[in-house]
């Protein structure tokens, strides 16, 4: 896939998934609030937002695959000498 | 007449309970789940292939006939599940934990002589955790149960990438959790049909604990970061334009089904839309994957 094409599809998908993923997590918190679903709070946070970290962490690493020259440029560029 | 009851189904032959012991339908689409990503990591010898099903087969029957025993009794008060072998009557819960093990411990040696050791761990992580992570700990405790257990379901095709190249890397963990994500609006559309059977037998589905509502609402947002998920292995090279369009395609139909539920909340009219959904949900997983097997080998 082209790369401007793919930076495109990357930074749609992934705003796609952060504004879902905050949208769960607040459709979380309003379900918690029925009488029902009380008790185990931080249970239930955690695994409202343990996956949520998990893609973000995902959407790292999936940048990083798709401009290594990027992380290879940083990984030789010589720190700045100082004054 | 001797005037004594069978159980249900007494005359279903021995050799056809243990197979309904390792719910045979489910597993179909998990050895689809296990044997694409196969065709995406690499050109897997046929060999490999079969050993693969046979494993994941054996090792999914295992987790599911276990599941069965943990769960006989509310299996016992569920229309769905009331006719299985134990609640029926027709076999020991004895004899249905030992078949259930000895299968998953075929399947860990087959995997592990035959393929390889991660292959064969990855297998039998998915099934620990289908057996001690959701069935016996969030299935009863939480209404996230198949949030977080919907893990157990995504194994499947780690293990089929691990046979193949012996390692697990980033295109892998998108396929972990492309299963992972699709399993909330697939169960959650089963589980809004059958809420009476899981408020007899006490288990905190999503809708009888936050309600329909909230339910109907997550799976929608769940359906879009599943369409989104599924186009970003294409951003990195794994997937070429076949792919994307057949993801495209696939999941736009998704996105309506779920988005026909959300409308008909509100109305109560959601039954028809919500199975169309769970039903959809089954085919568009199958010929998602199929898709990602036919693409690698188009390009």
């Amino acid at each position: 896939m082209a790369s401007r094409l793919a930076d495109v599809l990357f930074w749609v998908a992934a705003l796609a998934i952060l504004v879902t993923q905050w949208l769960i997590l607040r459709s979380t918190a309003r379900g918690m609030r029925v009488g029902a679903a009380r008790g185990h709070a931080v249970r239930e946070w955690s695994f409202a937002i343990g996956p949520a970290v998990v893609l973000l962490v995902l959407l790292a690493f999936t940048h990083r695959a798709m401009h290594p020259e990027q992380v290879q440029a940083e990984m030789v560029t010589p720190a700045t000498p100082r004054a | 007449m001797t005037g004594a009851t069978l159980p249900p189904g007494a005359d279903r032959p021995f050799a056809a309970d243990l197979v309904t012991l390792t719910k045979p339908r489910i597993i179909s689409l998990l050895l689809v789940t296990t044997i694409a990503p196969m065709f995406v990591a690499g050109t897997p010898r046929w060999q490999t292939v079969l050993l693969v099903a046979i494993g994941g087969y054996l090792m999914a029957g295992g987790a599911n006939a276990v599941n069965m025993y943990l769960d006989s009794d509310i299996d016992d008060v569920m229309a769905r599940t009331r006719l299985r072998p134990i609640p029926s009557g027709r076999m020991s819960p004895r004899s249905v934990i030992a078949f259930g093990v000895a299968i998953a411990t075929a399947a860990t040696w087959l995997l592990a002589h035959f393929v390889n050791v991660l292959t064969a761990t990855l297998a039998l992580a998915g099934f620990y955790f289908y057996v001690f992570i959701y069935t016996r700990w969030l299935k009863r405790n939480s209404p996230q149960n198949i949030v977080i257990g919907g893990a157990a379901g995504a194994f499947p095709p780690l293990v089929g990438w691990a046979a193949v190249t012996g390692r697990i890397d980033l295109a892998s963990i998108y396929l972990f959790l492309i299963v992972f994500y699709w399993t909330p609006p697939h169960f959650w559309a089963l589980a809004l049909n059958k809420q009476r059977d899981y408020g007899n037998a006490g288990v905190p589905m999503a809708p009888l604990v936050w309600g329909e509502r909230e339910t109907i609402e997550q799976m929608l947002w769940y359906s879009i970061l599943l369409v989104a998920l599924t186009l970003l292995p294409a951003c990195f090279g794994v997937f070429g334009a076949f792919y994307v369009v057949s993801a495209t395609v696939l999941g736009a139909l998704f996105l309506r089904g779920a988005w026909r539920v959300r409308l008909e909340r509100d109305t109560g009219n959601w039954v028809r839309a919500s199975w169309w959904l769970y039903k959809y949900s089954l085919l568009y997983l199958a010929l998602l994957f199929l898709a990602m097997a036919i693409d690698r080998h188009v390009r």
